[in-house]
């Protein structure tokens, strides 16, 4: 039957035959050929001019162990979760920064744009984050960050986030490089090369975006200014609702769930998360800790956090210190406080500053900076444990020259450096 | 109007349906295409189903390099797009090209090395190196988007593009049936070449060119893989269907030569409105959302073409279920199509980018419009199939299922879209809006349930027979219970 169809076929007209081909040629070849010269090409020429523009810009080309780590991140599908793409939009680059150029991707074979967002972008990464912190969320993404999704890449390591393979190192080299470059560029190199294709309004502010300075607001700053927590309208009982809440999905990976410096990621971060139970902090002072972080451990800033939250959390925070009855009865003798003075300014106020603001000579070239004991006042018990053990992670050395006596002396000293006058009164 | 105008209003005749000669069949190559087709698609959507639970229970099956979310995402995807589709679609290619060309395909040889190539070479070899996750180039998962799968395995895929092409152009360019419904053919050939074209465009050149010039071609195909392959092939079969099942011609010659010039002119320069406030020109990204808008228009007139085509056969849809399937991927199709044109305007731009409303967009489109299409045509196919089964009732289940699945999971992830959207514009800390996400990762995670049943009684419905084949469908029955050769 099929043979008599072709056989009736044969005798009809060939003008079809031609008609098909050149429907193929037109629809399949032509048209591919226009949007891949009109979408492909030449952008793609203009974008390599942009590119060339900023060939004078110092910018590395990724080491052996960055390209495998950008390797590792893009056979584990972070780009499939996470972009890496600051859009010319105020709303990306005010959580982000500036917006990501062409000349920043010089490098990226593939590219890693993305086109979702579960987490956040990454394009500017590269110094937000601790390496502790990186790799501790690495492992396992909800010891730091509660209510992460993120799936933990427990295989990468030898069993804790502190023990890293290989390839987790690569993948930690990688994440730091990102944004490496724009945040290096001088500022001159910060034009947008696509602002002759805009129209005035976004030319500027495309503009401002670019060159606006900006920090992340989790990346720990050096600096001493802070808003003021204590003038809130909140009640009491609401603040420390909110503080617990946040305190929750924040906090209690790193520092446990009742404070205690306890938890799931705080071993294998250096230096440890502080012991919250151990330590009174004035409301000046957490309201510092809170919103610059401690640069130089896994301490993060939390200015993406609004006032209103920060204070709950710092309320909340307060509430944590399990003070020892003995701490306050016994009042220590003069001459104690003396002999601590003298041996305070002997061996500690070179870092931690004549008046115990952590600003000596040398503190104040060390990461993370030494304690300021004007707004934080550790418990008597923690204060001899640094003494006797000094703070891994930190500058601060054991003291083994120090007799007990000693130590007593200079510990009841430095707790005197506390203003209390400015901690919130439970 | 010419002969050539048949299968159109006031063409001569409809001898296609009725008696026209069909060349002969290869019944074995669609029955092994449907079937890896619709095992694909189980798998791929039990994927899916893992990915969205896990998305809920991040710990859920965690731990391991073969079954975090990033693998078994890229699983996910890449096997509804080669192993249900592309099977699918070479199934339905077997059934209707012997029709449309009145000639047989090239050669049963050629399809069998073509059936172990796709199945073996591109789906299985696929998943499973996406699975092992190898760090060699050649073998490890790409970044690129719908083209997920490693380099070997697209070289895999290209050659099987090459041998589609040997296989189904000729016996529809070379002998033209009469009476065939060119429509269906021109939209076979279209898209058969175009992505034999874009495929190795979009896999390779953002392999060799830098970040933002690479990305300027990864969106060229991120767009090409749903409008240029999924888009025509499944609208070839809508336009088969519809008249066949109907015995009725297509509404117009003329918007059916509009609408699929219109077709391959406007989607391959939509590319570029998936990096809208890129760094790729300004003018580049603008051009692409006026494609996106014209792309919108050009929806319009192919569904009002098709659906006008239905004018009077409400009774039919609702009774006669592969038509009633796609019918309602029609519908869909412009639904989803006016809402991409409307997503690519940059104010929709900068709330939904990168949210779960896109995400909806995507399934409403793959599932909605494209797998509708298909399931219909996989039903039509068996049902005119002397000796295949075919059971009415467990389809009519299969039907309502995956709605109601799909229903929940567009409503649920498109309202989670703008909830993110709203928050992202906010100061509220990125984590608010995991947060916020989570309740409608629940429901969507429990929205695959329906679908995965109804995916289940669809195979059901073509493993068991039932007497019913055609009592839903009276007009039909004599046609569809002929001996060889079928018709339609």
């Amino acid at each position: 039957m099929a043979k008599t169809a072709d056989a009736t076929m044969q005798e009809k007209s060939p003008r079809w035959f031609g008609l098909a081909y050149l429907l193929i040629f037109i629809a399949g070849v032509g048209f591919f050929l226009l949007s891949f010269v009109a979408l492909g090409v030449v952008p793609g020429w203009r974008l390599a001019d942009a590119m060339a523009a900023h060939t004078k810009t110092e910018m590395p080309d990724y080491s052996a162990s960055e390209l495998r780590g950008r390797q590792l991140y893009t056979r584990l599908g972070c780009a499939l979760c996470h972009s890496q793409q600051v859009r010319f939009l105020v709303s990306d680059a005010r959580r982000w920064g500036a917006p990501t150029q062409a000349w920043e991707t010089r490098y990226d074979f593939p590219q890693l744009w993305g086109t979702r967002r579960i987490g956040p972008d990454l394009a500017r990464e590269a110094q937000v984050r601790s390496d502790d912190w990186q790799l501790a969320h690495l492992y396992n993404p909800r010891w730091v960050v509660a209510d992460s999704v993120m799936p933990g890449f427990t295989w990468l390591f030898h069993g804790s986030p502190d023990r890293p393979a290989t390839a987790a190192s690569d993948l930690l080299a990688y994440l730091r490089t990102l944004g490496r470059a724009q945040q290096s560029s001088p500022k001159k190199n910060q034009d947008v090369l696509i602002a002759a294709d805009m129209d005035g309004t976004m030319d500027m502010q495309n503009k401002n975006l670019s060159s606006a300075h900006f920090q992340n607001p989790n990346q720990p700053q050096l600096d001493r200014t802070a808003p003021d927590l204590t003038s809130t309208s909140a009640t009491r009982e609401q603040l420390l609702a909110r503080g617990q809440t946040l305190f929750a999905q924040n906090c209690a990976g790193c520092h446990g769930a009742g404070g205690a410096g306890d938890g799931p990621a705080a071993a294998s971060l250096l230096p440890k998360p502080t012991n919250l139970r151990q330590h009174r902090f004035s409301s000046q002072g957490l309201a510092q800790i809170l919103w610059n972080g401690v640069a130089g451990s896994a301490m993060p800033a939390w200015r993406n956090l609004s006032i209103a939250d920060l204070a709950g959390l710092s309320a909340y925070v307060q509430t944590l210190h399990a003070a020892l009855a003995s701490a306050h009865s016994t009042p220590t003798p003069t001459s104690v406080l003396a002999h601590g003075a003298v041996i305070y300014a002997d061996h500690c106020s070179s870092c931690h500053g004549a008046q115990g603001l952590g600003d000596g000579v040398v503190g104040s070239t060390l990461l993370p900076r030494p304690a300021n004991f004007k707004i934080t006042q550790a418990d008597s018990t923690r204060i001899t444990q640094v003494l006797n053990d000094g703070v891994p992670g930190t500058s601060m050395p054991p003291w083994p020259g120090l007799s007990p006596s000693d130590k007593q002396a200079v510990s009841a000293f430095v707790r005197t450096l506390f203003n209390s006058a400015t901690e919130q009164n439970p | 109007m010419s002969d050539h105008s048949a299968g159109h209003e006031n063409a001569p005749s409809l001898r296609f349906v009725t008696d026209a000669p069909v060349a002969s069949i290869e019944t074995g190559l669609i029955r092994a295409h449907a079937f890896a087709a619709l095992a694909s698609l189980m798998i791929a959507a039990l994927l899916g189903t893992i990915v969205a639970v896990k998305l809920v229970q991040p710990e859920f099956l965690g731990g391991h390099v073969q079954t975090t979310w990033g693998s078994m995402r890229a699983n996910h995807t890449q096997g509804i797009f080669f192993g249900w589709f592309g099977n699918a679609f070479l199934a339905f290619f077997y059934f209707a090209v012997p029709r449309l060309g009145g000639r047989a395909v090239m050669s049963r040889r050629l399809g069998w090395i073509l059936f172990g190539l796709w199945n073996v070479g591109v789906v299985l070899l696929g998943w499973v190196l996406v699975s092992l996750n190898p760090a060699n180039y050649f073998l490890a998962i790409k970044p690129l988007e719908w083209t997920e799968f490693p380099l070997i395995v697209n070289a895999v895929t290209e050659i099987c593009l090459v041998l589609m092409a040997l296989q189904f152009i000729p016996p529809l360019a070379r002998q033209p049936n009469r009476d065939g419904m060119y429509v269906s053919s021109w939209y076979i050939l279209g898209g058969l070449i175009f992505t034999l074209l874009a495929f190795p465009v979009g896999s390779l050149v953002p392999e060799w060119a830098p970040g933002a010039v690479g990305a300027a071609f990864s969106g060229l195909w991120i767009h090409d893989a749903v409008g240029l392959y999924i888009t025509p092939l499944a609208l070839a079969m809508a336009f088969y269907i519809f008249p066949v099942r109907t015995g009725r011609p297509i509404y117009s010659h003329f918007l059916s030569m509009l609408g699929f010039w219109l077709l391959f002119f406007s989607y391959p320069l939509n590319g570029t409105h998936h990096y809208v406030y890129s760094s790729i020109p300004m003018d580049t990204q603008r051009a692409a959302i006026a494609a996106s808008v014209i792309m919108g228009f050009d929806v319009m007139l192919v569904v009002f073409n098709l659906l006008m085509s239905l004018r009077g056969q409400a009774t039919l849809v609702a009774r006669d279920v592969p038509l009633r399937f796609v019918w309602t991927g029609v519908v869909i199709y412009l639904i989803v199509s006016l809402q991409g044109s409307l997503q690519a305007l940059m104010p929709m731009q900068r709330y939904l980018h990168f949210s779960d409303w896109v995400i909806g967009h995507s399934h409403l489109a793959m599932l909605g419009f494209g797998a509708f299409i298909v399931l219909g045509g996989i039903a039509h196919v068996w049902q005119r199939s002397p000796h295949f089964h075919y059971h009415h009732g467990y389809m009519n289940w299969a039907y309502w299922l995956i709605l109601s699945g799909l229903a929940i999971m567009f409503i649920d992830l498109t309202a989670a879209g703008l909830m993110q959207g709203k928050l992202w514009i906010s100061d509220a800390p990125w984590m608010d809006s995991v947060r916020a996400s989570k309740n409608f990762w629940l429901i969507r995670a429990f929205a695959a349930a329906p679908i995965l049943v109804g995916f289940a009684a669809f195979i059901a419905g073509l493993l068991i027979n039932a007497d019913n084949r055609s009592a839903n469908n009276p007009r039909l029955s004599n046609s569809a219970m002929q001996p060889v050769p079928a018709h339609g």
